[in-house]
């Protein structure tokens, strides 16, 4: 039976920012534009778009509804929540730790390069890199910023602001969903909204600024990322690589397949409205992503440093243009503290909103399955995260975060993605799951969706983990591409998330074990 | 900007704007039963 004292959402609108403050990050704003111009400019938007309408929205509705289903049940995670749905399988409930690993993974390195940008968003107020104007100046200055070799009372800076980065996520945790989560989303968000609104305006206003460059102009900053190379689509050793590239861009931007999503539904009542709900915080993470995103970065980078040099950050990807390129654009505009301020801001909100989903489903499951308080889960989780946080901290240069990143952040996505889609849609039964979802919606999801849920979702996530497995399997398996002097380090880094898969396995045990009294007895398996 | 990006901006924005527009009507239309 749930708890009687079960956490709630208070308003449908705090939901819906909490959504999309989960699935609004650092990847919107940094990721997006880089793949984009890689990939083909306006071409790389018709795969983005298709797998965003066959794929992320189909699986955002999926998760919304598994999340309700489950919390209806007293369970605000994976384990229990499929337990729900497959009753005779006593095996399904391991296959749902995956959905509070994933996240936890991805919240132990990820809290950490969040705090990156706050340090930046302070150092741009004390011009800590205002006197920096070459590319390698200001790598410079990250790398020994991320190598705690920069120091603030003798201890390393980055270091402080990790402590204060985990310090705010867990005050926020602490408080709960009402109090916490969704009071803290309603005002970040629009404040985020409003932050990514000013950086686009300044950035779209820029003209050519550069008057030994006339064509480094804003337009064609934007055409470096929207003029369409069609070649890429049917370039037969290309094509594969970006439709894969897209597919894996919407499942970052969505948060789906990583269970924080079913994780927040579970708080709704049994009527509430998942559709329309689902939907809106698509909307408003495409916005960010499609519309903020791609004016931003990429654009300011044309302007100021020519096409050869802003596709060659874009090649160099998220960290290059988030902590490089952005800080020299910066110290380029008038009133450079205030728009390095509102940027860091920008991405520490971004990021904040979604450090705090992740970490959510890891202290509904002790709370749920263990019956213990809502303190007492965030105490024990903060506990166990400072302590493995560690890890991607001190051997960030030994490629422990990008480990982390490859396992939580790629392959558990995937076959979480899959593992909820199958069973709600063929064990299940489409027609069970048709009803659910439309269970208290307030719009009616076109019956076209019902095929695609049923076969196309299924088809494209079983191709991009075919396709995943044929072409990096064997190499990360036997770790190829890993250098002589890390190889201990990635081998203790899978040491220990095996641990966490075995820690999380045998706690799922226990939890159904000890509630197996207490149970109905078509439960008791 | 050549003119096949404007269309591809063109269409990107209008559409995404038109469904963020299409949701906050929805929402502020229907009852928040939560």
């Amino acid at each position: 039976m749930p708890r009687e004292n079960r956490d709630t959402w208070g308003s449908r609108l705090g939901i819906i920012m909490a959504v999309a403050g989960s699935a609004v990050g650092l990847g919107n704003f940094l990721r997006f534009p880089t793949k984009a111009a890689s990939n083909g400019g306006g071409a790389f938007l018709i795969p983005y778009f298709i797998c965003l309408l066959l794929m992320g929205i189909p699986l955002m509705w999926v998760e919304w509804a598994i999340g309700r289903y489950g919390g209806g049940f007293g369970h605000s995670t994976a384990p229990g929540a499929f337990h729900t749905i497959w009753r005779k399988n006593r095996f399904i409930k391991y296959f749902g730790l995956i959905g509070i690993f994933g996240p936890l993974v991805i919240f132990i390195y990820y809290t950490y390069v969040e705090s990156w940008t706050l340090g930046y968003s302070i150092f741009s107020l004390t011009g800590a890199f205002s006197g920096l104007a070459s590319r390698e100046g200001m790598r410079g200055f990250l790398e020994g910023y991320q190598l705690l070799k920069h120091r603030t009372l003798g201890i390393p800076t980055a270091y402080l602001f990790f402590l204060a980065t985990f310090a705010a996520n867990a005050y926020i945790l602490w408080h709960g969903i009402r109090g916490g989560i969704e009071r803290f989303c309603k005002v970040a968000m629009p404040v985020l909204l409003a932050c990514g609104v000013v950086m686009a305006i300044r950035v779209l206003t820029l003209g050519a600024p550069d008057p030994a460059h006339p064509d480094w102009r804003v337009d064609n900053g934007l055409g470096f990322l929207w003029n369409p190379d069609f070649a890429v689509l049917v370039d037969k050793d290309r094509v594969a690589e970006v439709w894969l590239q897209a597919a894996g861009q919407i499942f970052f931007t969505l948060s789906v397949g990583m269970g924080s999503i079913l994780t927040y539904a579970s708080y709704l009542s049994r009527g509430d409205d998942v559709v329309l709900s689902g939907l809106s915080a698509t909307s408003m993470n495409e916005f960010v992503e499609v519309i903020l995103g791609g004016s931003i970065g990429l654009v300011g980078a044309y302007v100021f440093f020519g096409p050869a040099e802003a596709a060659g950050i874009a090649e160099r990807g998220t960290f290059d243009l988030g902590f490089v390129t952005m800080p020299l654009i910066i110290n380029r505009l008038a009133a450079s503290s205030l728009f390095g301020f509102i940027w860091f801001s920008l991405l520490f909100l971004a990021g904040i909103t979604s450090s705090i989903s992740l970490a959510q489903p890891a202290v509904a499951f002790l709370e749920d399955e263990f019956d213990i308080s809502r303190r007492k889960a965030v105490a024990i989780l903060c506990s166990v995260a400072f302590v493995l946080c560690h890890g991607p901290i001190l051997f960030h240069a030994r490629g422990v975060l990008d480990e982390m990143d490859h396992w939580g952040g790629t392959v558990c996505l995937i076959v979480f993605s899959l593992i909820e889609c199958v069973l709600f849609t063929w064990v299940f039964g489409i027609d069970k799951a048709w009803e659910e979802m439309h269970k208290g919606a307030q719009l009616r999801v076109p019956r076209a969706y019902k095929f695609i849920l049923k076969y196309v979702t299924p088809v494209i996530l079983i191709a991009i983990l075919v396709g995943w497995t044929i072409d990096k399997f064997k190499s990360v398996i036997l770790m190829r591409a890993c250098k002589p002097e890390d190889f201990v380090y990635l081998l203790v880094t899978r040491g220990v998330l095996l641990a966490m898969v075995v820690t999380l396995a045998v706690l799922i045990w226990h939890a159904w074990r000890k509630r197996k009294g207490a149970l109905a007895p078509e439960e008791k398996r | 900007m050549r003119i096949e990006g404007w269309i591809f901006l063109a269409i990107s924005w209008g559409g995404l704007i038109a469904l963020a527009c299409y949701c906050t009507y929805k929402i502020l239309t229907t009852r928040d039963e939560s």
